[in-house]
Protein backbone atom coordinates (compact mmCIF):
# COMPACT_ATOMS: atom_id res chain seq x y z
CA UNK A 1 0.00 0.00 0.00
CA UNK A 2 1.57 3.28 -0.82
CA UNK A 3 2.02 5.99 1.61
CA UNK A 4 -0.92 8.31 0.23
CA UNK A 5 -3.52 5.80 0.05
CA UNK A 6 -3.14 4.95 3.35
CA UNK A 7 -3.30 8.69 4.52
CA UNK A 8 -6.37 8.92 2.86
CA UNK A 9 -7.87 5.20 4.63
CA UNK A 10 -6.74 7.18 7.79
CA UNK A 11 -8.84 10.32 6.59
CA UNK A 12 -11.65 8.10 5.94
CA UNK A 13 -11.93 6.46 9.45
CA UNK A 14 -11.32 9.53 10.57
CA UNK A 15 -14.98 10.35 9.04
CA UNK A 16 -16.42 7.63 10.30
CA UNK A 17 -15.33 8.19 14.01
CA UNK A 18 -16.16 11.58 14.01
CA UNK A 19 -19.33 10.89 12.64
CA UNK A 20 -20.34 8.56 15.50
CA UNK A 21 -18.54 10.79 18.09
CA UNK A 22 -20.73 13.50 16.18
CA UNK A 23 -23.65 11.01 17.43
CA UNK A 24 -22.15 11.13 21.14
CA UNK A 25 -20.33 8.33 20.81
CA UNK A 26 -17.73 8.64 23.91
CA UNK A 27 -15.88 5.47 22.17
CA UNK A 28 -15.37 6.84 18.78
CA UNK A 29 -14.18 10.10 20.22
CA UNK A 30 -11.43 8.00 22.68
CA UNK A 31 -10.38 6.69 19.37
CA UNK A 32 -10.20 9.99 17.84
CA UNK A 33 -8.14 10.91 20.79
CA UNK A 34 -5.78 8.01 20.63
CA UNK A 35 -4.83 8.83 16.99
CA UNK A 36 -3.99 12.48 17.57
CA UNK A 37 -2.87 12.52 20.51
CA UNK A 38 0.88 12.64 19.92
CA UNK A 39 0.45 14.79 16.58
CA UNK A 40 -1.23 17.59 19.06
CA UNK A 41 1.36 17.09 22.45
CA UNK A 42 3.77 17.39 20.27
CA UNK A 43 2.72 20.99 18.91
CA UNK A 44 1.93 22.20 22.08
CA UNK A 45 5.13 20.60 23.54
CA UNK A 46 6.46 24.12 21.05
CA UNK A 47 4.42 26.36 23.86
CA UNK A 48 5.44 24.72 27.04
CA UNK A 49 7.83 21.93 27.68
CA UNK A 50 6.46 21.99 31.71
CA UNK A 51 4.48 18.77 31.80
CA UNK A 52 1.61 19.70 34.10
CA UNK A 53 0.85 22.98 31.37
CA UNK A 54 1.27 21.05 28.59
CA UNK A 55 -1.01 18.01 29.56
CA UNK A 56 -3.91 20.89 30.62
CA UNK A 57 -3.13 21.89 26.89
CA UNK A 58 -4.18 18.46 25.40
CA UNK A 59 -6.97 18.20 27.40
CA UNK A 60 -8.43 21.70 27.01
CA UNK A 61 -8.02 21.30 22.88
CA UNK A 62 -10.01 18.02 22.59
CA UNK A 63 -12.78 18.89 25.30
CA UNK A 64 -13.05 22.08 23.21
CA UNK A 65 -12.77 19.41 20.18
CA UNK A 66 -15.18 17.29 21.38
CA UNK A 67 -17.81 20.64 22.18
CA UNK A 68 -17.24 21.93 18.56
CA UNK A 69 -17.65 18.48 17.08
CA UNK A 70 -21.39 19.62 15.51
CA UNK A 71 -20.11 22.79 13.61
CA UNK A 72 -17.04 20.18 11.89
CA UNK A 73 -17.70 19.70 8.16
CA UNK A 74 -16.54 16.99 6.30
CA UNK A 75 -14.97 18.92 3.50
CA UNK A 76 -12.45 20.22 6.10
CA UNK A 77 -9.64 17.64 7.26
CA UNK A 78 -10.03 16.85 10.95
CA UNK A 79 -6.51 17.48 11.60
CA UNK A 80 -6.27 20.64 10.28
CA UNK A 81 -9.02 21.85 12.22
CA UNK A 82 -8.00 20.27 15.74
CA UNK A 83 -4.48 22.12 14.76
CA UNK A 84 -6.38 25.32 14.57
CA UNK A 85 -7.87 24.52 17.92
CA UNK A 86 -4.46 23.86 19.71
CA UNK A 87 -3.26 27.36 17.92
CA UNK A 88 -5.66 29.24 19.44
CA UNK A 89 -5.25 27.08 23.16
CA UNK A 90 -1.16 28.16 22.56
CA UNK A 91 -1.98 31.59 22.16
CA UNK A 92 -4.62 31.67 25.18
CA UNK A 93 -1.36 29.87 27.25
CA UNK A 94 0.62 32.97 26.28
CA UNK A 95 -1.82 35.68 27.20
CA UNK A 96 -2.10 33.62 30.62
CA UNK A 97 1.59 33.44 31.04
CA UNK A 98 3.00 36.81 29.75
CA UNK A 99 6.09 37.37 31.59
CA UNK A 100 5.62 40.65 33.63
CA UNK A 101 6.52 44.11 32.24
CA UNK A 102 8.75 44.58 35.04
CA UNK A 103 11.14 41.71 33.71
CA UNK A 104 11.69 42.90 30.46
CA UNK A 105 11.96 46.84 32.01
CA UNK A 106 14.95 45.46 33.91
CA UNK A 107 18.38 47.60 32.42
CA UNK A 108 21.00 44.64 31.47
CA UNK A 109 24.52 46.25 32.60
CA UNK A 110 27.98 45.22 31.37
CA UNK A 111 28.16 42.68 34.23
CA UNK A 112 24.90 40.89 33.99
CA UNK A 113 22.19 40.91 32.11
CA UNK A 114 18.52 38.45 32.72
CA UNK A 115 19.08 36.29 29.85
CA UNK A 116 22.70 35.47 30.45
CA UNK A 117 21.97 31.76 32.22
CA UNK A 118 20.94 30.79 28.84
CA UNK A 119 24.18 31.43 26.81
CA UNK A 120 25.76 29.70 29.33
CA UNK A 121 23.55 26.90 29.48
CA UNK A 122 23.15 26.13 25.86
CA UNK A 123 27.01 25.36 25.84
CA UNK A 124 26.30 21.86 27.61
CA UNK A 125 22.36 21.38 26.93
CA UNK A 126 20.22 18.61 25.06
CA UNK A 127 17.66 19.99 22.69
CA UNK A 128 15.22 19.90 25.46
CA UNK A 129 17.03 22.31 27.33
CA UNK A 130 17.22 24.45 23.89
CA UNK A 131 13.94 24.04 23.34
CA UNK A 132 13.39 25.59 27.30
CA UNK A 133 15.99 28.58 26.12
CA UNK A 134 14.04 29.29 23.40
CA UNK A 135 10.63 29.47 24.92
CA UNK A 136 12.42 31.48 27.68
CA UNK A 137 13.31 34.02 25.13
CA UNK A 138 10.15 34.20 23.34
CA UNK A 139 8.58 34.94 26.36
CA UNK A 140 9.45 38.08 26.40
CA UNK A 141 7.50 38.80 23.62
CA UNK A 142 3.76 40.31 23.84
CA UNK A 143 1.82 37.13 23.21
CA UNK A 144 0.24 37.02 19.48
CA UNK A 145 4.02 37.54 18.60
CA UNK A 146 5.08 34.72 20.85
CA UNK A 147 2.52 32.56 19.61
CA UNK A 148 3.58 33.35 16.04
CA UNK A 149 7.21 32.91 16.32
CA UNK A 150 6.52 29.64 18.19
CA UNK A 151 4.22 28.29 15.61
CA UNK A 152 6.82 29.33 12.78
CA UNK A 153 10.05 28.97 14.56
CA UNK A 154 9.28 26.04 16.38
CA UNK A 155 6.69 23.78 15.16
CA UNK A 156 8.43 24.84 11.49
CA UNK A 157 4.56 25.68 10.51
CA UNK A 158 3.90 27.98 7.25
CA UNK A 159 2.85 31.37 7.88
CA UNK A 160 -0.57 31.03 5.47
CA UNK A 161 -1.49 28.30 7.97
CA UNK A 162 -0.70 30.51 11.53
CA UNK A 163 -2.72 33.00 9.56
CA UNK A 164 -5.43 30.18 8.78
CA UNK A 165 -5.40 29.23 12.33
CA UNK A 166 -5.64 32.60 14.18
CA UNK A 167 -7.97 34.05 11.32
CA UNK A 168 -5.52 36.99 10.11
CA UNK A 169 -5.61 37.72 6.44
CA UNK A 170 -2.11 36.23 4.74
CA UNK A 171 -0.95 40.16 4.57
CA UNK A 172 -1.67 41.25 7.93
CA UNK A 173 0.32 37.76 9.14
CA UNK A 174 3.28 38.86 7.15
CA UNK A 175 3.29 42.21 8.60
CA UNK A 176 2.62 40.69 12.32
CA UNK A 177 5.51 38.27 11.77
CA UNK A 178 8.18 41.08 10.32
CA UNK A 179 7.18 43.21 13.43
CA UNK A 180 7.56 40.40 15.50
CA UNK A 181 10.85 39.15 14.35
CA UNK A 182 11.69 43.38 14.74
CA UNK A 183 10.83 42.94 18.66
CA UNK A 184 13.01 39.66 19.06
CA UNK A 185 15.87 40.77 17.17
CA UNK A 186 16.09 43.42 19.88
CA UNK A 187 16.07 40.63 22.61
CA UNK A 188 19.01 38.51 20.81
CA UNK A 189 21.54 41.04 19.59
CA UNK A 190 21.08 42.34 23.10
CA UNK A 191 22.17 39.14 24.21
CA UNK A 192 24.45 38.08 21.82
CA UNK A 193 22.62 35.97 19.13
CA UNK A 194 22.47 36.54 15.22
CA UNK A 195 18.83 36.39 13.79
CA UNK A 196 19.49 35.67 9.59
CA UNK B 1 28.69 7.41 23.70
CA UNK B 2 26.70 11.15 23.58
CA UNK B 3 29.04 14.13 22.47
CA UNK B 4 27.73 16.98 23.97
CA UNK B 5 25.57 19.76 21.58
CA UNK B 6 27.74 22.33 19.88
CA UNK B 7 27.00 25.82 21.18
CA UNK B 8 23.84 26.86 18.82
CA UNK B 9 25.51 30.55 17.34
CA UNK B 10 22.95 32.04 15.87
CA UNK B 11 18.73 31.93 16.85
CA UNK B 12 18.05 29.47 14.07
CA UNK B 13 20.56 27.35 15.09
CA UNK B 14 18.86 26.99 19.00
CA UNK B 15 15.23 26.60 17.35
CA UNK B 16 16.63 23.98 14.69
CA UNK B 17 18.13 22.28 17.84
CA UNK B 18 15.11 22.64 19.66
CA UNK B 19 13.07 21.14 16.98
CA UNK B 20 14.72 18.14 17.36
CA UNK B 21 13.61 18.24 21.21
CA UNK B 22 11.93 15.09 21.94
CA UNK B 23 7.72 15.15 23.15
CA UNK B 24 6.96 13.14 25.77
CA UNK B 25 6.00 9.95 25.00
CA UNK B 26 4.15 8.68 27.87
CA UNK B 27 1.29 11.18 28.35
CA UNK B 28 -2.16 9.37 28.23
CA UNK B 29 -4.82 11.68 28.48
CA UNK B 30 -7.93 9.58 27.48
CA UNK B 31 -9.31 9.47 30.62
CA UNK B 32 -8.87 12.97 31.89
CA UNK B 33 -10.56 14.14 28.72
CA UNK B 34 -13.59 11.61 29.15
CA UNK B 35 -14.04 12.51 32.82
CA UNK B 36 -13.95 16.78 31.89
CA UNK B 37 -16.14 15.63 28.90
CA UNK B 38 -18.73 13.56 31.53
CA UNK B 39 -18.66 16.57 33.82
CA UNK B 40 -19.38 19.33 31.48
CA UNK B 41 -22.51 16.91 29.99
CA UNK B 42 -23.94 16.99 33.23
CA UNK B 43 -23.79 20.73 33.58
CA UNK B 44 -25.20 20.55 30.49
CA UNK B 45 -28.34 17.94 31.77
CA UNK B 46 -28.62 20.32 34.61
CA UNK B 47 -29.29 23.41 32.23
CA UNK B 48 -31.05 22.25 29.92
CA UNK B 49 -33.84 21.27 32.94
CA UNK B 50 -33.83 24.78 34.19
CA UNK B 51 -34.73 25.66 30.23
CA UNK B 52 -37.34 23.16 30.52
CA UNK B 53 -38.75 24.82 33.50
CA UNK B 54 -38.44 28.01 32.14
CA UNK B 55 -40.17 27.12 28.93
CA UNK B 56 -43.02 25.54 30.86
CA UNK B 57 -43.91 29.01 32.57
CA UNK B 58 -43.66 30.64 29.11
CA UNK B 59 -46.59 28.61 28.25
CA UNK B 60 -49.67 30.98 27.72
CA UNK B 61 -51.92 27.98 29.53
CA UNK B 62 -49.82 27.96 32.80
CA UNK B 63 -49.85 32.07 32.63
CA UNK B 64 -53.89 31.74 32.39
CA UNK B 65 -53.97 29.66 35.30
CA UNK B 66 -51.76 31.96 37.36
CA UNK B 67 -53.89 34.58 36.34
CA UNK B 68 -57.04 33.22 36.75
CA UNK B 69 -55.68 32.08 40.61
CA UNK B 70 -54.59 35.84 41.02
CA UNK B 71 -58.12 36.89 40.36
CA UNK B 72 -59.64 34.70 42.10
CA UNK B 73 -57.30 36.32 45.17
CA UNK B 74 -58.20 39.52 44.66
CA UNK B 75 -61.80 38.82 45.07
CA UNK B 76 -61.38 36.91 48.03
CA UNK B 77 -59.73 39.53 49.69
CA UNK B 78 -62.38 42.07 48.70
CA UNK B 79 -65.11 39.43 49.97
CA UNK B 80 -63.09 39.60 53.18
CA UNK B 81 -61.84 42.95 53.48
CA UNK B 82 -64.86 44.25 55.72
CA UNK B 83 -63.81 41.44 58.60
CA UNK B 84 -60.00 42.67 58.11
CA UNK B 85 -61.24 46.51 58.63
CA UNK B 86 -62.87 45.47 61.51
CA UNK B 87 -59.98 43.33 63.21
CA UNK B 88 -57.58 46.82 62.22
CA UNK B 89 -59.71 49.00 64.34
CA UNK B 90 -59.93 46.77 67.04
CA UNK B 91 -56.17 46.85 66.72
CA UNK B 92 -56.07 50.55 66.41
CA UNK B 93 -57.96 50.90 70.05
CA UNK B 94 -56.01 48.46 71.92
CA UNK B 95 -53.02 50.69 72.06
CA UNK B 96 -55.10 53.85 74.29
CA UNK B 97 -56.85 51.40 75.98
CA UNK B 98 -53.57 49.62 77.37
CA UNK B 99 -52.16 52.87 77.50
CA UNK B 100 -55.19 53.86 79.94
CA UNK B 101 -54.74 51.45 82.15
Amino acid sequence: MTAPAQSESFVDDDRVLIQAAQAGDLDAFDQIITRHQSTMIAMLHRFASNRADLEDMVQETFVRAWRALPQWRPDKPFLHWLKRIAANIGLEFCRKHQRSPFSRLVQPTDEWHPLDHIASAVDTTSASNDLASAQFILSHLPPDDRALLTLLHLEHMPLHEIAAHFGWSKVNAKVKAFRARQRLKTILTRHGYTLS
Amino acid sequence: MDTPSPKPKSWDQLTQHARSAPAPADVDLRAAIRAEIASSQVQLQAASLFDDVLSLFQSRWLLTSFAGLAVAAVLACLESLDVVNEIAWIWQLQGPVLAGI
